[in-house]
């Protein structure tokens, strides 16, 4: 079956203001979900990117490599889940049903194999 | 919290809560009270990354622990990036990689005295130790309080950036003069994580079961150590027996039933006694605070077999005597009710008048739902409409809702 690649992004600054019972519902809402997808067979993988701020590493107009500048902090790839479905439009539902788009937006790309 | 959090493995009810408490106390013993500001700032960040992390890689095996290590190490980072911290990281590094042991409820209210004992205007030091003891968020202390949500979160911000200006404010206050002297800035914030429980700010448990068992604990803890025990904390602590006692009456089929209509043979009868136990003790000395009061008249509804056969005179004497130790507008309203069930809608109206003209209950959903109960019950059904209309405004918790407006919604006159 196709893997899919379902990028959760967010602004992890939303979180701050939370009260430690309030975090702990978020936590419990991503975790059954999940829980769900694991018991149906739909994931086959979940990774969170450690947190701080990204770095670009390209050349610029000049052709020098250049370090730098930072990513983007309000809109940061917190991790990665992936995700089995028979086409784009199965992974595309897996996607709507996930929790993380009440707290941000995901980004579904199919896994190339073979 | 939801349901959900019950069926994920490892996920206890309240661990985040919990955690945060258990974990502040026990980096605040370790590296010193002065260091409360640093020690609350880790202890966030350690439960943002659990929140972060956890749904992608799961709950731990053992989450307390993990949360206590996320704090520790985010802690020894600051701490190296000291120098004049060096010992200090070395002891903290030295500490077996255990999990937070803290003696709770002791050590709770070692951190509510050192709250208490702060040089911060009192309507500082109670957010603050809303925040700290309780782990209340802003929105939740401004509601406990009647305060604006901007209110309390800039007090919040002042208190915190006086307390990292000058470290040196924060002793920890483990002696028993201490505990003493912060007696009763800790009865308030152990009422308000009361009160918090049985009428939460928001989310969709009608009652926060866990706030209210806190709150008990925290007032039977007050009462019995050495330091602290007397009057007031007896007093405190029948409150919160006898108005526990009632919460299995309180849910009922999602929404919760109000004290008229609650089944009154499930109340729990243990916590009925444990309530008169505590206020045999706390009489006498003398002493009489706003918990007596209230506690008296909870034990009067405690005594009555139904809502209408409710010793009305006394409540009301009761609520007369309270409104001289504590002129509170909401004391005021509780009172309005008594009456009007004692002598009808209209005179519960004429004394919910001056409050209504000073505003002082403007957003209190619970005064404008008694007025439009009271309203109605006089045969105003306009004013009724306006005053349903405001308390719906002002209420965003799920079930409070429902009630509102499946009572608004039910026909004929009901009582209040």
């Amino acid at each position: 079956m196709p893997s899919f690649l379902l990028l959760l992004h967010e602004d992890p600054a939303q979180y701050a203001e939370l009260s430690p019972a309030e975090m702990q519902s978020v936590v419990a809402e991503y975790s059954t979900w999940t829980q769900r997808m694991a018991d149906a067979g739909k994931l086959s993988a979940g990774v969170k990117l450690r947190d701080g701020v990204g770095r670009r590493v390209g050349r610029d107009a000049a052709g020098r490599l250049m370090d730098g500048p930072f990513t983007e902090t309000k809109d940061v790839v917190g991790g990665y889940f992936v995700v089995l479905a028979p086409d784009l439009e199965g992974a595309l539902a897996i996607a709507r049903d996930c929790p993380h788009v009440a707290n941000g937006w995901i980004e579904v790309r199919e896994i190339e194999i073979g | 919290m939801t349901s959900d959090a019950d069926e994920v493995p490892g996920l206890v009810a309240n661990l985040f809560r919990h955690s945060h408490a258990r974990v502040v106390a026990t980096l605040v013993a370790r590296l010193g009270p002065e260091r409360l500001d640093l020690v609350e700032d880790v202890t966030q960040e350690a439960l943002l990354a659990a929140l972060r992390t956890w749904p992608f890689r799961g709950v731990p095996a053992d989450p307390v622990a993990w949360l206590f290590q996320a704090a520790r190490n985010r802690a020894l980072d600051r701490l190296r990036h000291e120098t004049t911290a060096r010992r200090l990281a070395a002891r903290l590094a030295a500490e077996p990689a255990g999990s937070a042991e803290a003696d709770v409820p002791d050590e709770v209210l070692v951190l509510l005295a050192t709250c208490a004992a702060l040089p911060l205007p009192r309507d500082t030091v109670v957010p603050l130790a809303l925040s700290v003891v309780a782990g209340l968020s802003a929105r939740e202390i401004a509601r406990a309080l009647l305060l604006e949500e901007s209110t309390v979160a800039q007090r919040l911000v002042r208190a915190k950036r006086r307390l990292r200006a000058e470290p040196a404010l924060v002793v920890l206050r483990r002696d028993d003069a201490s505990l003493a002297t912060a007696l009763p800035a800790a009865l308030d914030v152990v009422y308000l994580i009361f009160n918090e429980g049985f009428a939460p700010s928001r989310g969709d448990d009608p009652i926060r079961l866990d706030l209210i068992a806190d709150a008990h604990r925290l007032a039977e803890a007050l009462a019995a150590h050495p330091a602290t025990a007397g009057p007031a904390p007896h007093a405190l602590a029948a409150l919160t027996a006898f108005l526990a006692a009632r919460l299995p009456a309180r849910a009922e089929g999602g929404g919760f039933a109000l004290l008229p209509d609650q089944d009154r043979r499930r109340w729990d009868q243990r916590l009925i006694q444990r309530g008169f136990q505590h206020l045999q003790a706390a009489i006498g000395g003398g002493t009489l605070t706003r918990f007596h009061l209230e506690a008296e008249i909870a034990a009067i509804h405690a005594a009555a077999p139904a809502w209408e056969a409710t010793d009305w005179d006394r409540i009301v004497a009761a609520y007369d005597k309270l409104l001289r130790v504590e002129a509170s507008p909401v004391v005021a309203l509780n009172r309005a009710v008594a009456l009007a069930e004692r002598d009808g809608a209209g005179a519960g109206l004429a004394a919910l008048e001056p409050l209504f003209q000073r505003g002082d209950l403007e957003r209190s959903p619970w005064y404008h739902a008694t007025r439009a109960r009271l309203l109605r019950r006089a045969g105003q059904l306009e004013p009724a409409r306006a005053a349903w209309s405001r308390a719906l405004e002002l209420t965003e918790a799920g079930p409070a809702r429902e009630n509102l407006i499946r009572e608004r919604d039910r026909p004929g006159p009901v009582s209040p």
